[in-house]
């Protein structure tokens, strides 16, 4: 990877972000108090990075009722998982310098 | 960026996905619905052949494995509708299950269908789905205790071969509780522990 592509994608980049993208990549898809709960933050923040996220095209938000009660679930896109590997091997050469010679 | 930031990075992904990873087996409970469907099955293939209606014993096994579908369908349906997170694993799990069941569904129907009552082939063929099905299981789950019943289900597939006609029902008991039964328990109660540690 060259110097020049090794450019930490912003969107990725804001840790509850990061930590959002890490739990939907080993999963089908999770509801909004798995993440809340997983990713130890507040629901109008997790709320807000979830926007972002999807309003970028890295996962899809789907508004459904159980029992009457909204329920949120959320998913990784094609597009999601292609950048993480993506943003997962710029951390892997900011980290091993000597293979981005 | 710094080497340290890429670090923190790294640390968060880790900490995430350790978060995620539990091998969490939701198919406990319909292990034991089809172990108790399968044990329909056996009484009344008992009963029709003590009857003298043998020849309609394939028809209650399609009867029993129709209903059986049917539950595992509404009850995958519900879990999911009310679960916070569907794992890959979730999926792979149902999707074997009914794909073995499915098979032993279109069995039963086809046998008689072709004018074939080879009751003698009930017990190798459940012995068979049975064994394949808890064996692949095993890998799945990474539950090397699961081989074991895996084990009983493929020695009665062969073994039921030296077992009288009237005898087979009573025979399928032994797989059933020890490869079903037991077993699907077992993995309900290694579902709750799971749970409980996360």
């Amino acid at each position: 990877m060259s110097k020049e592509s090794l450019h930490l994608d912003p969107l990725i980049h804001a840790p509850v972000r990061l930590a959002i993208l890490s739990l939907l990549m080993t999963v089908e898809e999770a509801d909004f108090t798995y993440l809340k709960d997983h990713t130890g933050t507040s629901e109008g923040n997790l709320s807000t990075h979830l926007t972002r996220l999807e309003e970028g095209g890295l996962i899809t938000v789907t508004k459904t009722f159980y029992k009457k009660r909204p329920r949120t679930l959320c998913a990784i896109t094609p597009e999601g998982r292609k950048r993480f590997h993506h943003y997962l091997a710029c951390l892997e050469a900011i980290l091993t310098p000597e293979q981005t010679e | 960026m710094n080497s340290h930031k890429a670090y923190e990075d790294v640390q968060l992904i880790k900490e995430m996905l350790a978060k995620s990873k539990t091998n969490i087996c939701k198919g406990g409970k319909y292990f034991i619905l089809w172990g108790y469907a399968v044990l329909a099955g056996i009484i009344a293939s008992t009963l029709l052949a003590s009857l003298g209606y043998a020849r309609f014993i394939w028809f209650a096994w399609f009867g029993v494995m129709a209903v059986g579908t049917v539950i595992t369908i509404i009850f995958t349906s519900t879990e999911k509708k009310h679960s916070r997170v569907v794992t890959l694993l979730d999926r792979i799990t149902g999707a074997l299950g009914m794909g073995f069941f499915f098979s032993f569904l279109l069995a039963s129907l086809a046998f008689p269908l072709l004018r074939v009552y080879p009751l003698e082939a009930i017990g190798p063929v459940t012995g068979m789905l049975a064994g394949t099905f808890i064996f692949i299981l095993a890998v799945i789950y990474r539950w090397r205790f699961l081989l074991i019943p895996a084990l009983i289900w493929y020695v009665f597939a062969v073994g039921v071969t030296f077992i009288p006609d009237e005898l087979t029902g009573l025979a399928m008991a032994f797989p059933l509780i020890f490869g079903y039964i037991i077993p699907g328990h077992l993995l309900i109660s290694k579902e709750r522990k799971e749970k409980k540690d996360e």
